[in-house]
């Protein structure tokens, strides 16, 4: 088949792109362990309150710098173990987020942070981030969850 | 008169016309598309890796 020069240039241009783009997702998946943030680990969401670690939401110490937060979402509210909402975490600690919902489909968005996830009755999802910038950070649904899905938030304040 | 129109459109000189056209213009837009993607790309992942 006789083919126009430049077409060979940006067909060649195009499918090496593609190639990069694939290579990159794979790295990210099968080298570096990236996974969707609810990759299939499963609770019963009518025994939440029962099942640790979900029975005592907030935050852990499990190492120098290094934290469990658990929070339990249910309409509207997020329960972070504390009664006004707000968690204080040290700057520069890595905090694994342990999620789930107990009733709809909520969202799990950090304002200005990667932490970005989607909470399904009946799955955990998991996030880890580590916080290098002190500030106050909003913790909101992105999911509309019913009539208070706008009042559902809380805070994350990460201190000197 | 209609029919003379017909037959003159169908004499097969037409075949030979799209092989002699200059392609550039579309080697142009094919590579400012790319590079806008490949841009636009490289911008969400420097905002991820900043975060």
């Amino acid at each position: 088949m006789k083919m126009h020069r430049y077409e060979k240039i940006w067909l060649l241009f195009g499918t090496g792109t593609l190639l990069v783009f694939l290579i990159i997702v794979g790295i990210s998946a099968f080298y570096m362990g990236n996974q969707p943030p609810s990759c299939a680990v499963t609770l019963d969401p009518q025994k939440v309150d029962e099942t640790p670690p979900f029975d005592q939401p907030g935050l852990k110490q499990i190492g120098e710098d290094e934290y469990q937060l658990t929070i339990v979402a249910s309409a509207f509210n997020y329960d972070v173990g504390t009664e006004d909402k707000v968690v204080k975490i040290p700057k520069g600690s890595t905090v694994h987020f342990n999620v789930t919902t107990k009733d709809v489909v909520h969202g799990f968005q950090l304002v200005g942070t990667n932490v970005n996830m989607m909470l399904e009755p009946g799955y955990i999802s998991t996030y880890t981030n580590t916080f290098k910038k002190p500030g106050k950070y909003t913790l909101l649904c992105n999911e509309y969850c019913g009539v208070g899905h706008h009042l559902m938030a809380a805070t994350i304040e990460v201190t000197e | 008169m209609a029919q003379a129109e017909v037959n003159r459109r169908r004499t097969p000189e037409k075949k030979k016309s799209s092989e002699g056209k200059s392609l550039k213009g579309t080697l142009a837009s094919v590579m400012i598309m790319g590079v806008l993607i490949i841009v636009s790309w490289l911008g969400v992942w420097a905002l991820y890796l900043s975060r």
